[in-house]
């Protein structure tokens, strides 16, 4: 079971990707909350999760992303997440947050969509 | 019939044991991906409430109950916590836009949706949370 979570950091046409590899549950979550915060902290404001490795999210993720995506629409801002796989997918359509969100079948879909 | 049983009585690693304790189960009866995912998620968002709202961060017994018979996973997690029956709490807005979302709240919307039946038991010493899934979903 890939029961820890990684969060790797890059960035394409001059916006800034999460690639998020592993589960986000009420154990990991902290994580990722703590590396959106630094990125928005740094002013970034448009953000891109790769979801591609992303195993499983719990509402404790879900609640972490909102609370993102809140504070950088705020500045103008938008989180897009690109390559949803079933599992989560499917908890973002039961919750309503596919339409919080945009997102794309791909990183470089979601780029195109919102480079500068 | 297979009967599986964890007792999880650290808040902090209780998350990640309940993850362990559930894949275990799912390789071991070759469950499909679909029911592991309702699975893990429902235990899961029915500890965590547990952990925050019923014991409120303190420590506290949480026992969680796997059995897998008759086409069924069935899911029993019961604690000691005051009574509180989580399936009397309003259905979550899914539907409100970014604006009018609470932040939060979505744990028992997910075991609602996620799960085929979900019944509450008061205990003599606290709350049991049942849950039920056909194998074949």
């Amino acid at each position: 079971m890939e029961d820890h979570l990684s969060i790797q950091e890059r960035e394409i046409s001059g916006v800034a990707i999460l690639d998020i590899t592993g589960r986000i549950d009420a154990a990991t979550s902290a994580l990722i909350e703590g590396e959106l915060g630094k990125k928005i902290d740094a002013g970034v404001t448009t953000l891109i999760l790769n979801m591609k490795d992303l195993s499983y999210i719990s509402s404790s993720g879900l609640r972490v992303i909102l609370a993102a995506l809140k504070r950088v629409k705020t500045g103008g801002g938008i989180i897009a997440l690109a390559d949803l796989q079933p599992g989560p997918g499917e908890v973002f359509k039961m919750t309503g947050f596919d339409r919080l969100f945009p997102i794309s079948s791909s990183v470089e879909q979601a780029v195109e969509k919102l480079k500068p | 019939m297979a009967a599986y049983q964890i007792d999880l009585e650290d808040t902090i690693t209780a998350v990640s044991q309940l993850a362990q304790f559930l894949s275990e189960i799912i390789e071991k009866e070759s469950i499909s991906f679909e029911v592991e995912n309702a699975m893990q998620l429902s235990a899961e968002e029915a500890v965590v409430n547990i952990i925050t709202h019923g014991y409120k961060g303190n420590s506290g017994m949480i026992e969680v109950k796997c059995d897998i018979a008759d086409g069924l996973a069935t899911l029993t997690i019961c604690d000691e916590a005051p009574y509180f029956n989580p399936l009397t709490l309003p259905p979550a807005d899914v539907e409100a836009g970014i604006d009018d979302r609470r932040i939060g709240g979505l744990g028992v919307h997910l075991i609602r949706s996620l799960m085929d039946e979900v019944r509450y038991k008061q205990t003599d010493s606290g709350n049991c949370l049942i849950m039920q899934k056909a194998l074949s979903s």
